[in-house]
């Protein structure tokens, strides 16, 4: 069933236009409260704008949203099926709990004003990504989000690091950004249209009615150009994500930005690259494909790209929780922790050739999905509570920190808890995620990506203890007097509440059932009819003037 | 909505640990030792109802016994040694979960039960705050902890695979094998290795010495008594659904080779936890030898053998490890060269260990005796199925039970005579009878349960080997007393030894 709903299109726009709104206030009033009141008033209607788009999502609708009323291939169009409405979820909700967390944090800000600012855009080009259906509009979205990361890693701009960090992150960033853009030119090459429902009825060879009328034709040969432009594309999508050849940049912006920075960073942004990778190759290139039928080195040249990703996936994991284990910097430790997360989602990825049939494939992007949601919640959770302990301890060194679980026990249970998450502990959330991960690689008997998802696990485990043991078995090494630390504690444990629920009810099958049943939809060839139609059936509404 | 027994049985659990653990904390010994009653009879009521089976009920009666003893034995321990008071809690949790691991129903809890139980385990490792505890711990972590957590995980997916999701949480443990197809042998491979790590089985069991003996003494009495079980009732629960001949040749030759290294390395080792620690990994190999040759070829004996020398095993060396704390805390020193003639200041440790090292060595009529000779009577009537394999098998068992003998006497040493010059040491001998009456209950039991193990693993008992056993344990009753006499003598005797008077 196709949903035309105006809440998918509204969520990117109120977070823009609420930054527009932060630096205008600056003239009106000196209060700095007022901010964090305008930060959280966004983030909970964009948050409940998004639950309401999810729920018709697990109704099995897909929500469509056309701008300006143009029919779907000519103007911009917002889709959302199980896919993105998942990932839409994880953004608004980790941001609304960063908000939260904000309340505290600004007070440590000399000039609240342009952090807002600067968060809220991340937040409209981070959701603009998400949602919508117009690979053209996701690259001026990428746009948005990667302009308003480079600010916000260089916020402390009297800090040299944080300036180096930004300016390896922009210089990089900008030549990323730059391909994805022509990657967007071969596609429209290739095909003669940027609207992702319209490639896939082209790649697909799926009649539609009314999104071929409004279709440009293509010049030139389809295979070369699609396969130029998916090179090119991976390229800024593997950027943001941080996988191998592209993730020396993460580390220090990570480490340098902001805490609140940081942590919508680890839990949001990094999925945007991954859930564009799913995108291309769920949606976009499908293993049903009759077009991309080029075989490289025997294989088709999908399953040849994803193994590519799923082996540097392999590669980054590996390297993220090797280098974590010896890191002395809280927040850079954190950072390779997400960098080996990442690496885990691709590792599954494999799971997702022509080879692999749809079942597992499903069980593998339930598994994504489900990782992609606990480790969001749980990364962000460790960058704001240990960034809250480093600020309080004015170091963001490891070994500043001992004893702090003995002074701040609330906040550091928390952090202990979502540590353990991350590192799959059962019945914590991230158990269930990897469990399902390794169950995908299993079924898919790609029994050494399985090994070494745990092996990895195992090493990155001595990352988290590291924490852990530093916080609560090493005895503090001078009196400080206690500050007051009531917000941040009462956001980490909110989201450590979440990942036992989550872990609980997963275990007693709800959220594994809908996980399980929406990514079956996604993937399956239905679904991929349904999503398309949905947006032909709006097109041929408005353009053709038909009734609906 | 009505409460099923078996709900209650599930919910009750974590209630009374609950109330354990923070009873722990707050320093209320009388509510302890009765939650741990509680638990008790929780287990047997359990039991009679059928929600868990005979082996669950075996190995968590063992966890519960052992876990009061040292969590008792180190409420002084603490204090002696460390002049704090925050071990307890530790050292109750950590029974307690390594208890839920075994009682555990479904597939679900035991998962939780086991990761706790890791998670604890790390931070009794790491208790005397060192750069060497963090080393040993992390190696923990990655040579015992990982393995096994891929062991689960597999064979999660396996049964997940087998027979869906919810299912495979959700279903009984001890019907697992019923419910779920037999594993494919890579898949059984990676689940009994992983396990076996947990064990501390040859090629991963490096980790084991530095774990158990830079812990704290209660610590490791559970480490080596309970913990390394936690391997073993893996792969005891798992084992029907995997094929016999590959795996099970493989596992014997692996669990022979570290019954013989670890008996090697024991021999060597001056530090005596250490040679506790080698120890441990010798006996988990010959437990695992006769559970993998009784699946290969189904004798029932065999598997008797296991069960037998499981309790023994675990008995007298958490026994034996909470007597090396005691030596520590009287002496400071855990270096065999420089102990010995201890028997003079702490008469009832010297007896503990005493009867811990005959069961560890194989006196009769000891548990320790009966589990060998379970073991060297099963072997031979395996031999003429195959006198080759029989009588190498033979051999290296008996090769591994004769270095048992070497280290146990070996470590008796630090009691009667000495490798080298004898210290003078004067320590009030309260603290002595404090620490030891907990270790005593556990090497007596040593001796106690002796005659009671046909009705515990299931046997018929014949009335002339019934009459054997009596006559045997009173004969040996009697030759204990008379030298616990001699040896309370001795603290008064002249310290003249023998050879010129100094």
């Amino acid at each position: 069933m196709t949903v035309i709903d105006s809440g998918v299109g509204l969520i990117p726009i109120i977070y823009a236009l609420g930054g527009v709104i932060a630096p205008l206030i600056k003239f009106t009033t000196k209060r700095r409260g007022i901010y964090s009141v305008l930060i959280l008033i966004i983030a909970v209607i964009t948050f409940t704008l998004s639950i309401r788009i999810f729920k018709y999502v697990i109704e099995g609708n897909i929500v469509v949203y056309p701008f300006g009323g143009w029919p779907p291939p000519l103007g911009i169009v917002y889709v959302v099926d199980f896919l993105n409405g998942v990932y839409g979820l994880i953004a608004t909700s980790v941001f609304l709990l960063v908000t939260v967390y904000s309340i505290w944090y600004f007070s440590f800000v000399s000039d609240p004003s342009w952090l807002t600012t600067l968060l809220l855009l991340n937040m409209a080009g981070v959701t603009g990504c998400i949602y919508t259906g117009d690979i053209f509009n996701f690259f001026v979205m990428l746009e948005v989000l990667a302009v308003s990361s480079y600010g916000l890693v260089a916020f402390f701009k009297k800090r040299k690091w944080a300036l180096e960090a930004s300016l390896s992150y922009g210089f990089i960033g900008a030549l990323a950004t730059s391909f994805f853009f022509f990657g967007t030119v071969f596609l429209y090459a290739g095909l003669g249209t940027l609207n992702i429902a319209d490639i896939s009825a082209k790649v697909n060879n799926i009649s539609t009615d009314a999104l071929s009328v409004f279709s440009g034709k293509n010049f030139g040969n389809i295979a070369a150009s699609l396969a130029v432009s998916i090179a090119l594309m991976l390229w800024a999508l593997t950027f943001e994500a941080g996988i191998f050849p592209n993730n020396y940049w993460l580390p220090s912006a990570y480490t340098e930005a902001p805490t609140p920075a940081s942590a919508v960073f680890a839990g949001i942004v990094d999925k945007v690259g991954t859930y564009g990778v799913l995108r291309m190759f769920i949606t976009m290139f499908t293993s049903f494909s009759p077009i991309l039928t080029v075989r490289l080195l025997g294989m088709l040249f999908r399953d040849v790209i994803l193994y590519t990703l799923s082996l540097l996936g392999l590669i980054t994991s590996f390297l993220g929780a090797v280098i974590m284990a010896i890191q002395k910097d809280v927040k850079r430790l954190l950072s390779y922790s997400t960098i080996s997360h990442i690496g885990m989602i691709f590792m599954a990825i494999a799971c997702l050739t022509s080879n692999v049939d749809q079942e597992t494939a499903s069980i593998a992007l339930a598994g994504i999905l489900f990782h992609s949601l606990t480790h969001a919640l749980g990364e962000s959770m460790l960058f704001l509570g240990l960034g809250a302990l480093s600020t309080i301890a004015g170091s963001r060194k490891l070994s500043a920190l001992s004893g702090y679980g003995r002074i701040y026990p609330t906040i550091s249970i928390a952090i202990a808890l979502s540590a353990l998450s991350l590192l799959g502990f059962a019945p914590l959330g991230g158990f269930f995620s990897k469990y399902t991960l390794f169950l995908a690689l299993v079924s898919a008997n790609l029994w050494i990506y399985a090994i070494s998802l745990i092996i990895i696990s195992g090493i990155s485990a001595i990352g988290y203890f590291k924490i852990i043991y530093t916080l609560f078995v090493q005895k503090p090494e001078e009196k400080r007097e206690k500050m007051k630390l009531s917000v941040a504690s009462f956001v980490c444990i909110v989201i450590s509440v979440a990942l036992i629920i989550i872990g609980i009810a997963y275990a007693q099958g709800y959220l594994f059932d809908v996980f399980l049943s929406g990514s079956k939809n996604t993937i399956s060839p239905t679904g991929l009819k349904m999503y398309i139609n949905s947006v032909d059936y709006v097109s041929k509404m408005l353009g053709l003037g038909a009734s609906p | 909505m009505t409460l099923s027994p078996e709900f209650l049985f599930i919910i009750s659990i974590p209630c009374i640990m609950a109330i354990l653990v923070v009873s722990s904390f707050a320093r209320i010994k009388l509510l302890r030792i009765i939650c741990y009653i509680v638990l008790t009879i929780i287990l047997y009521t359990a039991y009679i109802n059928g929600f868990t089976d005979h082996i669950s009920t075996l190995f968590s009666s063992i966890a519960l016994i052992i876990g009061i003893v040292s969590a008792l034995y180190s409420d002084k321990y603490e204090v002696e040694k460390y002049g704090v008071a925050d071990l307890h809690p530790l050292i109750d949790l950590f029974a307690l979960s390594i208890y839920a691991v075994f009682i555990a129903p479904n597939l679900v809890l035991f998962v939780i039960a086991w990761f706790l139980a890791e998670i604890v385990g790390f931070f009794t490792i790491v208790y005397e705050v060192r750069a060497e505890t963090f080393r040993a711990g992390l190696r923990y972590l990655l040579v015992s902890m990982v393995p096994a957590d891929l062991a689960i995980i597999t064979l999660l997916a396996h049964c997940t695979n087998s027979i869906g999701f919810s299912a495979a949480l959700t279903s009984p443990i001890k019907d697992l094998p019923l419910l779920v197809t037999a594993m494919p042998t890579h898949m059984a491979l990676i689940v009994v290795l992983g396990f076996s790590a947990k064990a501390a089985i040859f090629p991963l069991h490096f980790w084991l010495p530095d774990a158990h003996s830079l812990a704290p003494a209660p610590a490791s009495a559970i480490l080596s008594g309970i913990m390394v079980k936690m391997g073993l009732y893996g792969i005891l629960r798992i084992i029907p659904m995997v094929e016999k001949t590959l795996i099970s040749i493989t596992f014997i030759v692996l669990s022979l080779l570290s019954a013989i290294l670890g008996g090697l390395l024991a021999i060597i080792q001056m530090d005596i936890k250490r040679i506790l620690a080698y120890s441990t990994i010798e006996n988990t190999g010959l437990m695992l030898l006769s559970l993998m040759l009784n699946h290969a070829t189904g004798l029932n004996m065999l598997y008797n053998a296991f069960l037998v020398l499981l309790i023994a095993h675990s008995l007298f060396k958490s026994a034996l490890f909470l007597n090396s704390g005691t030596v520590e805390v009287l002496t400071h020193t855990r270096d065999v060269s420089r102990l010995g003639y201890l028997s003079r200041i702490a008469p009832t440790a010297s007896v503990s260990a005493f009867l811990s090292v005959m069961s560890l060595i194989g006196i009769p009529p000891t548990i320790g005796f009966l589990a060998k000779f379970l073991l060297l009577l099963s072997i031979v009537v395996f031999m003429p199925t195959n006198i080759v394999g029989g009588i190498a098998l033979l051999a290296m068992t008996t090769l591994a039970l004769v270095l048992a003998i070497i280290y146990g006497l070996k470590y008796l040493t630090i009691y009667w005579g000495t490798w080298s010059k004898i210290n003078e040491l004067n320590t009030s001998s309260s603290i002595e009878k404090d620490l030891a009456k907990w270790e005593l209950i556990l090497s007596s039991l040593g001796l106690i349960l002796a005659p009671a193990i046909p009705s515990i693993i299931h046997v018929g008992l014949s009335p002339e080997l019934a009459i054997a056993l009596a006559m045997a344990t009173l004969m040996f009753i009697s030759i204990t007393y008379y030298l616990y006499h001699r040896i309370r003598r001795a603290v008064v005797d002249t310290p003249w030894l023998g050879g010129e008077i100094p």
